[in-house]
């Protein structure tokens, strides 16, 4: 790996960091790890939509487009940022020794991560057939890329938008050829992100030192996690972008800053873009959220009424992020070539047998050795702090999840192009891979974020 | 001060001590059910170690006796007579619908790209002869009437089709 597969990345973060910093003013020493793992991937989604504008307007792949349009983004936000000037909190000894000591930790398990991916340098079956070959189509077929969206393509998934692939043609921006080097840092960054994310923000909230890193390196330490880590699928981008939704989600509900509901609909924009089941995923997160604030008691503290939600500026952000994915599925899309109805076909008909086989391989994937438990210590967490997790603000993530896997679990029973045991087999423990760091932010946050910040 | 008579000695316990011990908090149901979440955590998390380290070694020990193959690679070498083509056909003797061969059509689709192979291959100016045997490659090439333009170290045969439309015209 040379240099040059790293300066995109770097420009991306850097990128992140100013626009974050002028959303939401980190206020806080222990904010800033928080704002930096949300920066990374703010940063990286930014940019693959300025990617998606090259193929857009140009329609090709255009190195200097490409590197115009972020260098003027970084000097537009260096400019609005020294406007404003935002003093960064000076980090004390014990933020500097507590980020230090995670920092040294998330070297240590994403070296073991990197050695382990290695084993298969090239990802999982997924990986070259849709996700990368899509980046190398992108980059490398000029003004013929649309070729890939063929429907003789239909291995290829060719209805599956385009968030991780524009991603890594971004990042071979400053090299010559197709490096399998680039799409295998983007799973590691990834997969670092969204493991370290957790503790992020459970450490702005003041957690007991040492419980912040627990939910992290249980996803770091877990090796099925690692492997689909590590497989340089687009399901890691998707677990990084719902957990940052819903925590900016959440704490929007606490009407903290307004700036959290910007960027929560910033992540469910990019959420929308990474998967087919994003685009519904992000729809029903920032409905259940708007609902959510309706019912919810108004107070933001004791004495003061919550100020109103910008109610149109998260509206008005929230459709804008959603533009790349309504213009992909819109005009570029060939539908989903993989799809029988089944209620109404009468060569392959929805069953009661499909809805068996469902039940019956989720129950098992829960308990599959494979996970190490974490599902039944995930359950048994919610369980026992039953009130916590299901009160007040913390009542958005069961909302979302259960209305998303009752979608998924629709969508199984409906589509009856494949067999429902080999379809299972191949796609279950991936939806249930992407919930996990969702999961487990869900079982530790209700335990941290009773303390108060010292 | 209170004073107890125990086996005739007397002993002083201090007011402190026993207001201490009565205002000593119990641990609540919410404080037990936090500890045993993070105990099982810092446990599970010592298993996944364990866990990782073997499923590492494991790997580790596969890839020395077998090392890593992408079955794809053997359609390198042919991208620059491929320069500018959308589309190719491609020519096999072998089953598409069995796993092996399915995988490597999909890698070799992943090693052209952004060619695209096409199984329908007689319209195609190009066409990618991928067969069991260099015999059965010759025989479809007499078959076809194709013109071979380079075989590359694995047999893997690139042939013009004369009688493509694209080559008529």
């Amino acid at each position: 790996m040379n240099f040059f597969a790293l300066i995109p990345f770097m420009i991306s973060a850097i990128s992140g960091f100013c626009l974050l910093g002028l959303v939401l003013p980190c206020r806080h020493p222990k904010d800033f790890p928080c704002h930096a793992v949300l920066s990374a991937g703010l940063g990286l989604g930014i940019s693959a939509f300025l990617t998606w504008t090259c193929f857009l307007l140009l329609q090709q792949f255009h190195k200097t487009y490409l590197i115009s349009c972020h260098v003027v983004l970084l000097l537009a936000l260096l400019y609005f940022y020294n406007k404003k000037p935002r003093t960064l909190p000076g980090l004390d000894k014990k933020t500097a020794l507590d980020t230090a000591l995670a920092a040294v930790l998330l070297a240590i398990t994403l070296t073991a991560a990197w050695h382990f991916g290695q084993f298969y340098p090239l990802g999982g079956w997924d990986a070259w057939q849709v996700w990368n070959i899509k980046a190398k189509f992108l980059f490398l077929g000029g003004g013929h890329w649309r070729n890939m969206l063929q429907p003789s393509l239909w291995q290829t998934s060719p209805h599956y938008p385009l968030l991780l692939p524009l991603i890594n043609v971004w990042g071979w921006t400053f090299q010559e050829s197709a490096s399998p080097v680039t799409p295998f840092l983007t799973a590691i960054i990834f997969t670092g992100l969204t493991a370290f994310l957790p503790w992020a923000i459970l450490y702005s909230w003041g957690a007991r030192r040492g419980v912040p890193l627990l939910p992290a390196l249980l996803l770091l330490t877990h090796p099925f996690f690692i492997t689909l880590g590590t497989s340089q699928y687009a399901d890691i981008l998707f677990a990084f972008y719902l957990l940052a939704s819903l925590f900016c989600l959440l704490k929007s509900l606490d009407h903290e800053h307004a700036g959290y509901g910007i960027l929560a609909s910033l992540f469910l924009g990019m959420l929308s873009f990474s998967k087919p089941e994003g685009t519904l995923l992000a729809l029903q997160a920032f409905a259940s959220t708007v609902i959510m604030q309706m019912i919810l008691p108004k107070t933001a503290g004791q004495n003061t009424a919550a100020p109103r939600p910008p109610w149109g500026a998260w509206i008005a952000i929230f459709c804008l992020a959603l533009i790349p994915t309504i213009i992909f599925n819109v005009f570029y899309s060939p539908g989903n070539q993989t799809f029988i109805n089944g209620l109404s076909s009468s060569s392959h008909p929805a069953s009661l047998f499909r809805v068996k086989m469902i039940l019956a391989f989720l129950t098992v994937e829960l308990k599959s050795p494979k996970w190490n438990g974490i599902w039944i210590f995930i359950l048994s967490g919610l369980l026992l702090q039953a009130p916590k997790c299901f009160q007040g603000k913390w009542l958005l993530i069961p909302v979302v999840l259960l209305i998303y896997l009752s979608s998924v679990l629709s969508y199984y029973f409906l589509n009856t192009y494949f067999k429902i045991d080999w379809w299972l087999q191949v796609s279950l423990h991936r939806i249930l891979f992407t919930l996990l760091p969702t999961c487990l932010f869900w079982v530790f946050g209700p335990l941290c974020s009773s303390r108060p910040r010292q | 001060m209170s004073t107890e008579k125990a086996g005739g000695l007397s002993t002083q316990i201090s007011p402190k001590i026993i207001l201490a011990m009565k205002t000593r908090p119990r641990c609540s149901l919410k404080q037990c059910a936090s500890a045993l979440i993070l105990t099982i955590a810092c446990g599970m998390i010592a298993f996944n170690i364990r866990d990782y380290h073997r499923t590492f070694s494991q790997t580790r020990q596969k890839r020395q006796d077998v090392p890593y193959t992408f079955l794809g690679i053997q359609f390198s070498g042919l991208q620059d007579i491929l320069t500018g083509t959308e589309t190719i056909g491609y020519l096999t003797d072998k089953d598409l619908n069995a796993q092996q061969h399915a995988m490597q059509f999909a890698q070799a689709q992943f090693m052209l790209a952004p060619v695209i192979l096409d199984t329908n291959f007689s319209g195609h100016e190009y066409i990618l002869l991928d067969c069991s045997r260099p015999d059965i490659t010759w025989a479809f090439i007499n078959k076809f009437r194709l013109q071979p333009l380079r075989r590359n170290q694995f047999g893997v045969v690139l042939a013009r089709n004369p009688r493509s439309v694209k080559v008529a015209f």
